[in-house]
């Protein structure tokens, strides 16, 4: 019983420090946010299975934090403001060439990153060349390029 | 041909309270960083660790500590205080690890496990216990005649 009450503990631990930390923090995988995770997970591993060292504690803690997916999956499917809540709404940082200074800085993105973003996927090499810049709820950027006339 | 309108699910009202509380957090994790960093939550620190006296024999003990993990009670023994009773509501909160040094005699009395060390010129005796169940947790240890009555909080 401890270890599945460890493992629910856990996930909705990480799942609110993750969400409140913002999109962002997850989104953009750099060399040290990937040393973050690592030890996010080292660190969490103690937590998940305490002195359990079973292969049925282990078991029983994957097998809880997949059924706690799974669960969240169908709640999110069911409950649109659970879904909200839980995975965020995508949102407009740039709209006809323009950006949103305002949304910029509440999501904690630079316009560089968009204008990487625009690079990268679209060959864009400037704003106004950007109809839509969209902060997806997976942290990622989205680009729709301007149509020319 | 003209574009089609984008098709997103927008909620910028939402967002917005979503963006204010995700700062509400910020500021809570700062709170638990700071908690952290005085001891409140356990491991260490300033307030982490408290001192009771019974007569000239003192206590070091946690006022904090963390479910399943290790932590020591120090005792200074008063010249002439020779025995250390465990009450059964010590034992019942703490396993204990080990005790340093160790004493010469482990009786078990009606009033929980007595143990008996051969120096009578008092001293220090360090013993590693560990928490088996999180919560307060309210426990009792003996020093010579001298009853100590204790709280400690167990962070899950």
């Amino acid at each position: 019983m401890e270890v599945v009450l460890r493992a629910i503990v856990v996930y909705l631990l990480l799942l609110l420090i993750f969400r409140m930390s913002g999109r962002r923090t997850m989104a953009q995988m750099t060399s040290f946010d990937l040393v973050m995770v690592l030890i996010v997970a080292e660190t969490t591993q103690q937590a998940l299975v305490g002195s359990d060292y079973s292969i049925t504690g282990a078991m029983l803690a994957i097998t809880t934090l997949f059924s706690l997916d799974i669960g969240l999956s169908y709640l999110k499917r069911h409950l649109p403001n659970a879904s909200r809540v839980l995975d965020g709404v995508p949102t407009i940082l740039v709209r006809e060439g323009k950006a949103n200074e305002h949304a910029l800085r509440r999501s904690r993105v630079e316009l560089e990153e968009i204008l990487e973003a625009a690079r990268s996927t679209q060959g864009l090499s400037a704003l106004d060349e950007i109809e839509f810049a969209i902060l997806e709820v997976d942290g990622k950027i989205s680009i729709i390029p301007r149509r020319r006339n | 041909m003209a574009r089609k309108p984008l098709e997103l699910d927008e909620h910028p009202a939402f967002q917005e309270r979503f963006w204010t509380l995700e700062r509400w957090f910020w500021a809570g994790f700062a709170l638990v960083v700071l908690a952290g960093l005085l001891g409140l939550l356990g491991g260490g620190g300033l307030f982490s660790r408290s001192t009771a006296r019974a007569g000239t024999s003192a206590l070091d003990y946690p006022t904090v500590a963390r479910w399943q993990s290790d932590v020591t009670l120090e005792l200074d023994l008063a010249p002439g205080v020779t025995t250390i009773t465990l009450l059964p509501s010590l034992t019942d909160v703490f396993d204990i690890e080990h005790i340093l040094p160790q004493p010469d005699e482990e009786n078990l009395g009606p009033d929980g496990i007595v143990l008996v060390f051969g120096t009578a010129s008092g001293g220090h005796v360090t013993m590693a216990v560990r928490a088996n169940r999180p919560g307060p947790a309210r426990w009792g240890i003996r020093l010579g005649p001298d009853e100590l009555s204790i709280s400690t909080l167990v962070m899950p």
